[in-house]
């Protein structure tokens, strides 16, 4: 009598199941790469914001300092508002992006800048979480 | 000799399957084996990259003169962030415990005990040491045992 | 007379010599997936690290310190002949300002990574 051997449809078999596995996993990881340049390249924007905006701040401080010591005090400087909070005493912000900013606080002494805070802030409105479990202690 | 011949055709083609057979599951092994180092190399990369852009920032947003220090929390080195809201002055502590970054956000000068803050990061150790001229270096060790290392200036010079 | 060959036996030879053949033009193909995937992957880990080594140099430029130049192959600070990594300092000195524009380069000379930072020449305490 004849075998027909192990079965005819095994190496089909053995193929579509091999396919079906390496298609899955090489979409998973093709999605995961890219997912992780979106990633780093999200990473690389916001380095470069943050550096452009904390330059531009720098810019300012010091056109502010060259023009106080022509006895000159400018209001606006590429295009931020400076506004006087004491003697001496000024601040002005930088944006870096839709969601932040810097705030730079600075005080003039002696005809050197004594910068007193060079702040990252959030500009984005806020949304509290109500459910957050306060520590009554 | 019929049965010979058959023999040895039956034998030809198993061989031919197991041949097959092998080469298809090299080729899954390979395929899973890139995609579980890939994903451990993207898990490390995460938390590593996670945890020192989380002390960048809290630093970053921390820039005031006089503001910034490291010193000891309940005898671990620690990060020390103050911020002054309607006259009374508070402390954000960052320091590693137990595996993990913690953060505690207290009145200063409150004593507080190292388990009172909330878990923010896996990391097994973190050291913060002030470098002088507002330069402020960061050491980190993620649970893997690989260290990163991070520099960072105070405009307001801390 | 020679008998024919055992037509269970034939056909299974011929199923499986299409089955190897459909298989060795998927590998081919799924496996060049794989390999892109493992170069952007790749790619995307060194911009990181980049970011990371320039924001550190940067850093160290706002300090008035020096920063690590050359990085091996795992992104730790190294010695010139074993790195794989270097950064570049350019500095412009200008009025009041002092620019710095750092660069991260791999082997080849390839740019992966660009920052400028900006620091005043004349600051208080």
């Amino acid at each position: 009598m004849n075998r027909r051997g192990i079965g005819i449809g095994s190496a089909s078999l053995i193929l579509i199941f091999s396919v079906l596995c390496l298609t899955v996993f090489s979409l998973l990881t093709l999605s995961m790469a890219n997912r992780e340049k979106e990633l780093s390249e999200k990473l690389e924007s916001s380095v470069e914001n943050y550096y452009a905006a904390d330059s531009a701040a720098v810019e300012i401080a010091a056109e502010f300092l060259a023009n106080s010591k022509n006895g000159k005090i400018p209001s606006e400087l590429n295009g931020a508002i400076i506004s006087s909070n004491g003697e001496c005493r000024f601040n002005y912000s930088c944006t870096i992006d839709d969601r932040r900013s810097i705030a730079v606080k600075f005080e003039i002494k002696d005809g050197k800048i004594n910068i007193l805070s060079w702040q990252e802030t959030n500009i984005e409105e806020w949304l509290p979480n109500d459910n957050i479990n306060v520590w009554k202690g | 000799m019929k049965r010979k011949k058959t023999h040895i055709d039956t034998i030809l083609v198993l061989i031919l399957l197991c041949v097959f057979s092998a080469s298809v599951l090299m080729t899954l092994l390979l395929g899973t084996h890139i995609y579980s180092s890939m994903s451990d190399s993207s898990r490390l990369t995460y938390n590593e990259r996670t945890c020192m852009s989380y002390i960048a920032e809290k630093f970053r947003h921390n820039d005031v003169k006089d503001s910034v220090y490291v010193g000891e929390f309940d005898g671990l080195n620690a990060l020390f962030l103050d911020t002054e809201e309607k006259g009374v002055v508070y402390c954000d502590i960052i320091y590693c415990y137990d595996g993990w970054i913690w953060e505690l956000y207290c009145e200063r000068g409150l004593d507080f005990l190292r388990t009172d803050g909330t878990k923010v990061i896996e990391a097994k150790s973190v050291s913060f040491r002030d470098l002088g001229s507002g330069l402020f270096y960061v050491e980190a060790t993620d649970l893997d045992g690989k260290t990163s290392k991070l520099n960072i200036c105070l405009r307001s010079g801390g | 007379m020679r008998k024919r060959i055992d037509s269970g036996h034939g056909l299974m030879l011929f199923e499986l010599l299409i089955a190897i053949g459909f298989f060795a033009v998927f590998a081919t193909i799924i496996l060049r997936l794989f390999i892109s995937a493992q170069q952007i992957s790749l790619q995307s880990n060194n911009l990181s690290r980049a970011i990371m080594a320039a924001e550190n140099a940067a850093e160290c430029v706002k300090a008035g310190t020096e920063p690590a130049v050359f990085y091996n192959e795992d992104w730790v600070p190294s010695e010139q002949n074993e790195s794989a990594y270097r950064l570049t300092l350019e500095t412009v000195p200008e009025e009041g300002v002092s620019t710095t524009i750092i660069t991260v380069k791999d082997k080849a000379d390839t740019e992966i990574f660009s920052l400028t930072v900006k620091t005043l020449q004349e600051a208080g305490a």
